[in-house]
């Protein structure tokens, strides 16, 4: 805005050398010693508008851009330079228009964007911030809904889950779902809850699994399918020769999950098969069979605890927030 | 601070891009050069605006420079979009991501809606964010200055490379409009033939433009004004000089002008007798790069006998009134924007 105030200056130090636009005109059209009519007949105007321009009364005139035009083609009828009446016209304007002057130049502002660069740097921030929190809420709010969902079908009904299902139920519940990919035989024994003091008979279980003949598969699952139906209590009346040789014959690779908290799981084994999969009460225990490696997905690491072959396993390595998500090989862990 | 509203004059002849608060950022012709890679027949951008003018008619035989809109409208759209993308990116040099801004674009009056869309679809690939549109003859009269919002009739003869719009525009709308396919280019490809014709000679279209701009008028005058010219001597074969005169191209060009001064006289017979009145009294504003053409308005003068004035930087007022149109869009005047 200080531009036009020193051009409007200028201008007028022009106009007190020259006079206004209108005496300028008439000075000129006298020096030609030619009529208002004719300079009205020649420019299509009336003889009041010709004579209101030379009397520089433009308030009766239409707006600005009539005014200079019909300035520019008087002067130039006078064989006069337009350009410095046009310019004595528009000092004199006092509502003259800046913005219209300013912009019939081609300019560029390099200085104009680069508030708009800042603007742009600071929006950026914001954004990466409003990312960075989103990320940090997200992970700490344990396994996102939606993946918890994709697990599992029922994980929209734990609702229901937790009024008092038992986990056994659990694990039959979890079976059809598993239905679609694996044989319900083998969600079904490999998926089994046992009392603590069942261990011994659970590990031959296990170790019986562990050789892949199709026979003791068989025999294995029975088994398994019997520990389940059998009260915790019958369960160390029936003592078995085989355990001892067979456990010292491998290691003692168990997998045991305890769990002081409800937490959702899921268990793959190497097959992709669905070993364990659905959520785990306070104080429930599970041992995990199949075939190693195992994939696995623990939704509440902090109130799991893992174990391979009675040494604890850190999850809290694992876990990222609350969630564990890992693949593990019992015989390859210390 | 984060407004990079454009408002773009997509023109037959030239580009011109205003940024409220700015003015006019980028005024280029709307030229491009195309690049056709001879493995794989695919084809690249090697300029656009001023520098792709300077290879009009000068090209190796890999390389078109093509001129993508024609009589005010897209002849190639792929091309429209690749040059607006380049102007668009081109005013927006210093910003750090890709800009979308919203784009106010004219169009000419007599486009038909698929004209239309295909503008605004060439826009918004061009990386828009919203695209509204406007006619070019109420772009003009507000680039111009008018007062286009009251009840009085003003009429608005837009000469633009492809079209001329003649308008009279009341209260924010068009009144009457009529748009012929005649402007700066018909210009030029009269002054052609005329040499052609009368010379035996061919000279290029670019050669053709500058005889316009330095000795071209519509009417008659005093003075008579030279040009040396050099084109291809038809019966001989080689480049030969000759001399033209401001008479000889008035005379070349009086088929055009023809046309513009009878869709004026359309326009006045068609307007309703208040708004004639209202025209009669004030006078016809003339915009668009055509009425730098000398003597253009003396010409309309003669022709309806009513004052006839050209606006303040003809050249810039459509790409203006659209900037100021955006403005008023801000401030919730709706009414000036047309619809597909």
């Amino acid at each position: 805005m200080t531009q036009p105030t020193s051009t409007q200056s200028d201008d007028q130090s022009q106009i007190d050398q020259t006079g206004s636009p209108g005496r300028q005109l008439r000075a000129l059209r006298e020096g030609r010693k030619m009529e208002v009519e004719r300079i009205a007949a020649q420019l299509h105007l009336s003889r009041s508008v010709i004579e209101a321009l030379e009397r520089d009364q433009f308030e009766d005139l239409p707006s600005p851009v009539f005014i200079t035009g019909y300035l520019r083609n008087y002067a130039r009828l006078l064989g006069a330079d337009p350009k410095p009446i046009v310019d004595a016209y528009n000092a004199l304007r006092p509502d003259s228009d800046p913005h219209l002057r300013s912009a019939t130049r081609v300019q560029r502002q390099p200085q104009g964007n680069s508030g708009g660069a800042w603007g742009w740097i600071i929006g950026l921030l914001l954004v990466v911030v409003a990312a960075g929190l989103a990320g940090f809420w997200w992970q700490s709010r344990g396994a996102p809904e939606s993946e918890m969902a994709a697990l599992s079908p029922e994980s929209g009904s734990s609702e229901t889950d937790s009024q008092g299902l038992l986990p056994n139920e659990d694990g039959d519940d979890a079976a059809p779902s598993a239905q679609e990919q694996s044989a319900p035989v083998d969600s079904f024994g490999s998926s089994v809850s046992v009392p603590p003091d069942a261990i011994p008979l659970r590990r031959e279980a296990t170790s019986l699994r562990q050789p892949p003949s199709a026979p003791t598969e068989t025999e294995a699952e029975t088994t398994a399918e019997t520990t389940e139906t059998i009260p915790a209590a019958s369960l160390p009346t029936e003592p078995s020769p085989e355990p001892e040789p067979v456990a010292e014959e491998a290691p003692n690779r168990e997998v045991v999950l305890e769990f002081s908290g409800t937490s959702w799981v899921d268990v793959r084994d190497a097959a992709g098969e669905v070993v364990l999969n659905g959520e785990m009460r306070e104080g429930d225990r599970r041992v995990i069979t199949g075939e190693p490696p195992y994939k696995l997905v623990i939704g509440n690491a902090a109130a799991t605890r893992l174990s391979v072959g009675d040494k604890p396993f850190d999850l809290d390595r694992r876990a990222q927030g609350n969630v564990a998500r890992f693949s593990l090989d019992p015989d390859a862990t210390e | 601070m984060f407004s990079n509203d454009l408002s773009i004059d997509l023109g037959t002849a030239n580009t011109l891009i205003y940024i409220s608060g700015q003015g006019i950022v980028l005024n280029e012709p709307s030229v491009v050069a195309i690049r056709h890679e001879k493995s794989g027949g695919g084809k690249t951008v090697v300029a656009v605006g001023e520098e792709a003018k300077q290879m009009l008619g000068r090209t190796p035989q890999n390389v078109t420079a093509i001129r993508p809109m024609k009589d005010g409208v897209i002849a190639d759209f792929t091309v429209t979009e690749k040059m607006l993308q380049y102007f668009i990116h081109k005013v927006h040099e210093t910003s750090l991501f890709k800009p979308s801004p919203r784009v106010l674009v004219c169009v000419p009056c007599g486009s038909t809606q698929v004209e239309r869309r295909a503008i605004k679809e060439s826009a918004a690939g061009a990386g828009a964010r919203e695209v509204y549109l406007i006619e070019e003859p109420i772009s003009a009269a507000i680039g111009a200055g008018l007062a286009v919002h009251e009840p009085r009739g003003c009429m608005v003869i837009d000469i633009g490379g492809g079209t001329s719009e003649v308008a009279v525009i009341s209260l924010n709308g068009i009144v009457y409009a009529e748009s012929v396919r005649v402007g700066g280019d018909t210009f030029d490809d009269a002054i052609v033939n005329y040499v052609r014709r009368n010379y035996g000679t061919q000279i290029g279209e670019v050669t053709a433009e500058r005889i316009k701009q330095h000795v071209g008028s519509a009417f008659p005058g005093s003075a008579v004004l030279e040009i040396d010219v050099k084109g291809r001597s038809l019966a001989e074969g080689v480049p030969r000089s000759f001399t033209l005169n401001s008479n000889e191209i008035l005379e070349a060009l009086q088929e055009p002008l023809a046309m513009i001064v009878q869709a004026v006289k359309m326009a006045l017979e068609q307007t309703p007798p208040e708004l004639g009145a209202d025209v009669a009294e004030r006078g016809i504003v003339l915009t668009g790069g055509g009425s730098l053409l000398r003597d253009f308005d003396r010409l309309i003068e003669e022709e309806t006998g009513l004052p006839v004035i050209v606006a303040e930087d003809p050249l810039t007022c459509v790409a203006r009134g659209g900037g100021k149109a955006l403005e008023m869009l801000d401030a919730q005047e709706i009414g000036l924007f047309t619809s597909e």
